[in-house]
C-alpha cells in the first residue's frame, strides 16, 4: 500500500486511539460473557420430563406404562436352559429390584426403555434380556405394537442403600433417552420406612422358575 | 490503521452525508447478490433436512384404488388380496396371542426393465388405521404360518419348493406381508402401505392401498 | 513477494534486527537447556495385585491371573485346542450411568505385550456365574474375568504386565459440544504373577 513511502521515511508505530482500545475491550468482554452463558449440549438435548407419582398408568409420547408393583430380592433362581442344564442362581453385587408393568405403544411399534434414577443422580439401566433370561417376561428390548399391550417386568441391579428416593423413568427407544422426546419420571414414593420394608421383605432367593 | 485524524474536515462532512446515497447505488449489485445467496443459504439446509426426514418418514401418499396397478419406483404394484385369518384358522401354525389376529396381504409387483430385485427388497410394508396407528409387516410376534409359501420381501425370496426366486423385469412377482393386529380392529379404515424410503428417487412418496 | 531492495531495507531496520537477536537467543537457550532432545515420559505408577486404582470412569482391582486351556467355567475344546490368559479384576463403575463391560472396561484394561503394545481382551465374563459380562451398574463392584486367547506360539512367562488407561469426563468432547468419557494416557501398570493351570483339564 504505502511501501515506497515507508522505504523513504522511518517506520512509525500507528497512533493508537483510546476509543479503539475501549471498543475492542468491550467486544472481548461481550464474547467471553456470551460464551460462558451458552447452554451446554446436555441442556439443549435434554428430553422433556413428565412427572408422575406412585403406581398406575402413565403416558408418554407414543407409549403408556402401567406399573403395578415392585419387589426386591437378593438373588433369583432360574430354570436352566441349553447353555446350563440345571437351575441356576443369578446373583448381584447389590440387590435385585423387579418392577411389574404393562406396556403399550400408542401409534408406532418399537421399544420402551426403563431406567432407575437414584436420589444422588445415578442412573441404573434396566437389565438386559439374558439376565434374567425370562422370555416373555423381561420387558427390556421387547417390541411393543399398537393395540397389543405387553405384560412383564423390568429388572434392576441397585445398591441396597440407594433404594430410598429412587425414581423410575420410561422413554421411547432402546438406547439413551432422546433429546426432545418424552421422559416419564415416576416417583415410586420410596421413603426411608418403605425402603426398610422393601429390604426386610427381600427374599434371599426369589424363585422365578415357571 | 490510518494516521489521519478521525474528525472529518467540513468538506468531508458533506461527502459523508451524501455518500450513503451513492453507496447504495454503487453497491446495488453486491447487495442483490447477498440477498439471493443469503436466502439460498437459509433455504438450502432446510430443504436438505426435510429430504433426510422424508427418508425416515415418507409423507406423500400415492393413493391406489382397489385392484388397480400403480407405478412406483421402477415397478408396477398391485394389492391382490387382503385376508383376516380367523383365530382358529389352520394356517396359523404357532402360538397366537389371545387379543391378536393375523392379517395377510398379498401383493404383485412387475419390475420395469433396469430395476434390480435387490432394490425392491428394501421395501417396507405397513398397515395404518383411521387414527394413524402404524403396524409393521412381519413382526417378531407373528406365529408361524403354514399354507402357500410366498416370499415376504418385495424382490426376492423362497417359494413353496424352497427354491430361490427373484423379481425379474416384466414378470409378475407375488409376495406376502403378514401383520399382527388387535383382534378388535375392523378391516374398514385400514390401508396398506408400501414404500422404498431409502431410495434416492422416492422423495418421501409411498403407495397407499385401499383394502 | 518481496524484492531484494525491500529485504535489504528490512535487514537494516533496527526493530527487525532486535527481533532476530531475540529469536537467536531463544533458540540457543532452548538447545542449551535440552529442549530439543527426546522428551522423557514420566514413569507409570506400578502396582501389585490387590491395589485399587481409580482411572476416572472405572475403579479396578486386579486380583489374580492365570493361563489355562479352558475358558473360565468351561471345558477344553478337543477339536480346537487353545490357551487362554485370564485376569480376574474387581471393577466398579464410577460414572453416573450403567455402561457395557465391552465398552470402557475392555478398552481401558489391557495386557502389555512384550513389544510394549496394549492388547485388548477378547472376552469379558462374570466371575461368579461365568456368563458373558453385560452392563456394569454405578457403584456396584463386580468381579470380571478378562480372557485373552493366546496365539499358538505362546511361551509361558511367570509374570505378565497389565495396564490401565485413564478415562476422564470431558465436557465438550465432540464437535457438537457433547460431553463424553474420553480415554486418556496410560495411567497405571500392574505386574502380576501368572499361575500356570495348563495341566488342568476342566475349570474347577
Amino acid at each position: 500500500m504505502s511501501a515506497p513511502a515507508a522505504a523513504r521515511t522511518a517506520w512509525r508505530l500507528p497512533r493508537w486511539r483510546w476509543r479503539d482500545a475501549l471498543w475492542i475491550l468491550l467486544a472481548l468482554i461481550a464474547v467471553v460473557a456470551l460464551r460462558k452463558g451458552e447452554s451446554s449440549y446436555e441442556q439443549r438435548d435434554t428430553p422433556l420430563v413428565q412427572h408422575a407419582q406412585g403406581l398406575g398408568r402413565v403416558e408418554g409420547r407414543n407409549f403408556a406404562v402401567d406399573v403395578t408393583g415392585f419387589k426386591a430380592a437378593h438373588a433369583y433362581l432360574l430354570k436352566g436352559d441349553y447353555s446350563h442344564p440345571e437351575d441356576y442362581l443369578l446373583r448381584t453385587p447389590g440387590v435385585w429390584l423387579s418392577v411389574v408393568a404393562k406396556v403399550e405403544a400408542r401409534d408406532q411399534s418399537g421399544y420402551v426403555g426403563a431406567q432407575l434414577l437414584t436420589r444422588d443422580g445415578l442412573t441404573y439401566v434396566a437389565s438386559s434380556q439374558d439376565r434374567p433370561k425370562l422370555k416373555g417376561i423381561n420387558l427390556r428390548e421387547r417390541v411393543v405394537v399398537p393395540g397389543l399391550p405387553e405384560s412383564g417386568a423390568w429388572f434392576f441391579e441397585v445398591p441396597a442403600d440407594r433404594l430410598q428416593g429412587a425414581h423410575l423413568q420410561f422413554y421411547w427407544g432402546n438406547g439413551l433417552p432422546r433429546g426432545g422426546d418424552s421422559l416419564v419420571d415416576v416417583d415410586l414414593g420410596i421413603d426411608a420406612a418403605r425402603a426398610r420394608k422393601l429390604m426386610a421383605e427381600a427374599k434371599p432367593v426369589l424363585d422365578l422358575r415357571p | 490503521m490510518s494516521s489521519a485524524p478521525m474528525t472529518p474536515e467540513p468538506s468531508e462532512l458533506d461527502t459523508a452525508r451524501t455518500a450513503p446515497a451513492g453507496w447504495w447505488r454503487r453497491n446495488a449489485l453486491w447487495l442483490l447478490g447477498t440477498l439471493v445467496l443469503g436466502a439460498w443459504a437459509i433455504y438450502a439446509p432446510y430443504r436438505e433436512a426435510l429430504q433426510a426426514y422424508q427418508n425416515r418418514h415418507p409423507s406423500h401418499a400415492i393413493d391406489v384404488p382397489k385392484g388397480e396397478w400403480a407405478q412406483y419406483e421402477g415397478a408396477r404394484w398391485r394389492l391382490v388380496s387382503a385376508e383376516a385369518l380367523a383365530p382358529r384358522d389352520p394356517r396359523i401354525g404357532g402360538p397366537l396371542r389371545k387379543d391378536a389376529g393375523v392379517l395377510l396381504l398379498q401383493f404383485e409387483v412387475i419390475a420395469d426393465s433396469g430395476t434390480q430385485a435387490k432394490a425392491l427388497d428394501l421395501c417396507k410394508g405397513q398397515v395404518s388405521d383411521a387414527q394413524g396407528r402404524l403396524w409393521d409387516a412381519n413382526p417378531a410376534g407373528l406365529p408361524r404360518l403354514s399354507g402357500a409359501k410366498l416370499p415376504n420381501t418385495c424382490g426376492s425370496g423362497y417359494d413353496a419348493q424352497y427354491k430361490s426366486i427373484i423379481a425379474l423385469p416384466g414378470r409378475p412377482f407375488r409376495f406376502q406381508h403378514a401383520y399382527l393386529l388387535p383382534r378388535t380392529q375392523r378391516l374398514e379404515g385400514l390401508q396398506a402401505r408400501i414404500d422404498l424410503r431409502n431410495s434416492q428417487t422416492s422423495k418421501g412418496r409411498y403407495l397407499r392401498f385401499a383394502l | 513477494m518481496a524484492n531484494k531492495d525491500e529485504l535489504v531495507q528490512t535487514a537494516r531496520n533496527p526493530w527487525w534486527q532486535g527481533a532476530a537477536a531475540v529469536a537467536l537467543v531463544a533458540v540457543v537457550a532452548t538447545a542449551a537447556l535440552g529442549g530439543f532432545g527426546q522428551a522423557k515420559s514420566k514413569p507409570l505408577p506400578e502396582y501389585k495385585a490387590g491395589h485399587r486404582y481409580q482411572g476416572g470412569a472405572l475403579a479396578v482391582t486386579p486380583l489374580r491371573a492365570w493361563v489355562a486351556r479352558y475358558k473360565p467355567g468351561g471345558r477344553i475344546d478337543a477339536f480346537n485346542p487353545k490357551s487362554y490368559l485370564v485376569l480376574q479384576v474387581e471393577v466398579e463403575n464410577r460414572t453416573p450411568r450403567s455402561f457395557s463391560a465391552f465398552g470402557y472396561p475392555q478398552q481401558d484394561l489391557i495386557l502389555v505385550s512384550s513389544k510394549r503394545e496394549p492388547i485388548q481382551s477378547d472376552l469379558l465374563m462374570r466371575s461368579d456365574d461365568h456368563s458373558v459380562a453385560g452392563d456394569l451398574h454405578p457403584r456396584l463392584k463386580q468381579r470380571i474375568d478378562l480372557v485373552w486367547t493366546l496365539p499358538k506360539n505362546y511361551v509361558y512367562t511367570p509374570q505378565a504386565t497389565f495396564g490401565v488407561f485413564a478415562r476422564a469426563y470431558k465436557a465438550k468432547a465432540y464437535l457438537n459440544d457433547e460431553g463424553a468419557w474420553v480415554q486418556g494416557k496410560p495411567a497405571a501398570k500392574y505386574t502380576m504373577a501368572v499361575q500356570d493351570l495348563r495341566d488342568r483339564a476342566v475349570a474347577p
